[in-house]
């Protein structure tokens, strides 16, 4: 905007000073002088900060404009509208009455003067318009844009964090495993061959000298090793369970420990085939079902708590419900948008309810 | 040489263009759409597609936020958030186009009573458009398409129910809009009449129109519709054919046969029979588990005769919406 302007009062500066040039024995030096006052307020409009110098400067210019028309040369005073323009710019919101201000020094002018007035005074002030609207609808499109960008980021943060969740949780369950692994084999595995190494060390240094003990402690070394094959097949048949016994009595505990602190009864029921549950899936249940307790706690005023875990042919539904005094109109807290967005992260749905006591229900599609 | 290398091109790209046009057609495109009343979420981030040609139903129980979302589609509400994609038009950019080329049947009969049953059509296709010869020869079409033929000179607080209900289908359909859209429009009729607008409803699909029929009577959705928005608090839980949905939740279905002798069934040749996963015989009655979508029934009936053991009652229970809203909300339809 601040370009054209420029440009334009430019334009209108060279026709004065071309006209004055060219008119035969007139004396340019107070024109001269003027002009260059005239650029200079022009141009300190622009550095100046505060509104109020701003306005001291373009009163100038229309002060320079209107001193040039009676001392210098008529034509100064083309160099009106447009102070006049920008003056108005910020104080009026119709760009039309200010239009119509700048038309009225017409009136006290030479007759001649009057048409060329009025000419640049309408031109001026249709560019100011045009440039004007242009710039609100630059500075609007801005603003969307940014507002866009704003969005675009919180989403894209919202899919790393889900993204990021995902894989924390699988990463957790490995640990657990790992730990669990290397727990058992140092409990029994290592024990059992440590104590047959040792026997079967003495029995070679016993082989020549004294052959019957030496068989004896092979024959122990023997027995330990069988011990300890049979301590592996136990070992590796009680680190295989069924993800589903992880699950549910992981569910089972909580829920009886949660009883236990806060006084409120909890049931838990189950239907279908629990080994189609992932582990993902039990996490994202867990999650679910924790942060649906804390709300029971914290608003139902419920004596007791249900959670019922079914699995259908191609979904897994668990359903927390209490027996509260339940909501008519939910206002969506950040524990209730976690939920959504954990159950989202398996392609799942949350429904809330709060009708007849709570309840959360929680759909997650059987992955195949 | 090179010119008509490059005429060819452009003509297959023309082609290609046109292809892609014919390829996307859907009707509706809806994603991520919200609105709240104050505190209020009656439509929750919903995204759906209606595909040209489809009997789309949205089954909730009421207040699920079916009309809110029709609503936001026809115009009528405005939306907090999302898009909608009608006819290939956004709704906020083209709304008149939107509404000239859709037809609302609206939950609440949208009639004048003091105007005769023509006069009303006429009235509602000159809104949506039409005008001179054509406005009348569609005014007559639509009321003989509803069955109002010859009443046309009746005023309408003299109809039935059932009646209202027919006007008001033909105040929307006269303009012949690719897209129809009904909310609940057999509420509190007479059975007869219920039969007629689900009959015109396939009839105008026949004919190319695609519907979207909102309702939260089960029966009615799992008999015309070809696919089902099952809604729930403003969201939408589930989506598909009924089969679909059905096989949600379970993929057998039972046949109970109750039958004189069950000391002579023989549950290994009724296992061995075609799609029967489980045979069980409890008291008096044979419970048959079945595949759903396989029809056995020939088979299971012909073992029975053939080995001479008489059939007291035979009895197929499948699962229907109504289970699958309740197994997955917990609730009923008809609960408020």
């Amino acid at each position: 905007m601040e370009r054209c302007l420029i440009s334009a009062k430019m334009v209108l500066l060279l026709f004065v000073v071309f006209s004055i040039i060219l008119e035969p024995g007139r004396d340019v030096s107070w024109a001269v002088l003027l002009i260059l006052l005239y650029i200079c307020a022009n141009f300190s409009i622009y550095l100046f900060k505060s509104v109020r110098l701003k306005t001291f400067c373009l009163l100038l210019s229309a002060a320079l404009a209107i001193v040039g028309y009676g001392l210098v040369h008529p034509l100064f005073i083309l160099l009106l509208p447009l102070a006049i323009l920008e003056c108005l710019h910020e104080k009026m919101n119709h760009q039309l009455i200010a239009q119509l201000i700048s038309l009225v020094p017409m009136f006290y002018i030479q007759t001649d003067m009057r048409p060329l007035y009025v000419l640049v005074a309408l031109v001026m002030g249709l560019l100011y318009r045009q440039v004007a609207n242009y710039d609100k609808k630059l500075a609007t499109a801005h603003q969307q844009l940014d507002t866009a960008r704003e969005n675009y980021q919180s989403l894209v943060k919202r899919l790393h964090e889900r993204d990021s969740y995902l894989k924390q949780s699988a990463y957790m369950l490995k640990l657990e495993e790992r730990n669990k692994i290397s727990q058992e084999i140092h409990d029994n595995i290592g024990h059992s061959i440590t104590g047959a190494l040792i026997q079967m060390e003495a029995a070679k240094s016993l082989l020549q000298r004294n052959p019957q003990k030496a068989e004896k402690l092979l024959q122990n070394a023997i027995g330990i090793t069988k011990e300890g094959i049979e301590s592996i097949r136990l070992t590796l048949k009680n680190l295989k369970p069924s993800i589903e016994h992880i699950g549910i009595s992981r569910l089972k505990l909580y829920l009886n420990e949660f009883a236990a602190k806060q006084h409120i009864s909890t049931i838990l029921t189950h239907y279908g085939d629990m080994e189609r549950i992932l582990p993902l899936q039990w996490k994202i249940i867990f999650d679910n079902m924790n942060e649906a307790l804390t709300n029971a706690l914290r608003y139902s005023e419920a004596t007791r708590i249900t959670v019922d875990i079914t699995v259908l042919n191609k979904l897994i539904k668990l359903e927390v419900k209490d027996n509260g005094r339940g909501i008519d109109i939910l206002e969506k807290g950040l524990g209730i948008i976690g939920m959504e967005e954990r159950a989202a992260a398996a392609d799942g749905k949350v429904i809330i309810d709060g009708k007849s006591g709570f309840s959360v229900t929680t759909l997650l599609p059987i992955q195949t | 040489m090179h010119l008509q290398k490059c005429v060819s091109f452009f003509i297959l790209k023309m082609i290609r263009l046109c292809m892609k046009r014919v390829e996307s057609v859907n009707i509706l495109e809806i994603q991520d759409l919200t609105k709240k009343f104050g505190d209020f979420i009656a439509v929750d981030h919903m995204s759906l597609s209606v595909a040209e040609g489809e009997i789309f139903g949205f089954l909730g129980s009421n207040g699920a936020g079916k009309s809110t979302t029709i609503h936001m589609i026809t115009g009528l509400l405005r939306k907090n958030k999302g898009t909608i994609i009608v006819l290939g038009k956004n709704s906020e950019k083209s709304a008149t186009f939107i509404k000239r080329n859709i037809g609302m049947v609206p939950q609440e009969l949208a009639i004048y009573e003091d105007l005769t049953a023509y006069e009303n059509v006429h009235f509602f296709a000159g809104l949506y458009g039409m005008r001179g010869k054509k406005l009348h020869e569609r005014t007559v079409e639509a009321l003989k398409f509803v069955g109002l033929e010859g009443k046309e000179k009746i005023y309408p607080r003299n109809f039935s129910g059932g009646m209202k209900r027919r006007l008001n289908i033909a105040c929307a359909i006269a303009h012949r809009p690719k897209l129809i859209i009904m909310d609940e429009p057999t509420v509190g009729i007479d059975p007869q009449s219920r039969k007629y607008i689900l009959d015109s409803v396939r009839k105008l699909n026949a004919m190319g129109c695609t519907i979207i029929y909102t309702s939260h009577y089960m029966e009615e959705v799992e008999e015309i519709c070809t696919r089902i928005a099952i809604i729930d608090h403003g969201k939408i839980i589930a989506e598909g054919t009924k089969e679909q949905l059905k096989s949600l939740i379970t993929d057998s279905k039972l046949i109970v046969v109750d039958v004189k002798s069950p000391e002579a069934v023989d549950l290994a040749a009724i296992q061995a029979i075609q799609g029967v996963s489980n045979v069980q015989l409890d008291d008096q009655t044979i419970q048959i588990h079945t595949e759903l979508g396989v029809n056995n029934l020939n088979h299971l009936i012909a073992h029975f005769i053939q080995n001479g053991i008489e059939i007291r009652s035979l009895d197929e229970r499948e699962p229907n919406l109504e289970t699958v809203f309740l197994t997955l909300t917990g609730r009923n339809l008809r609960d408020a």
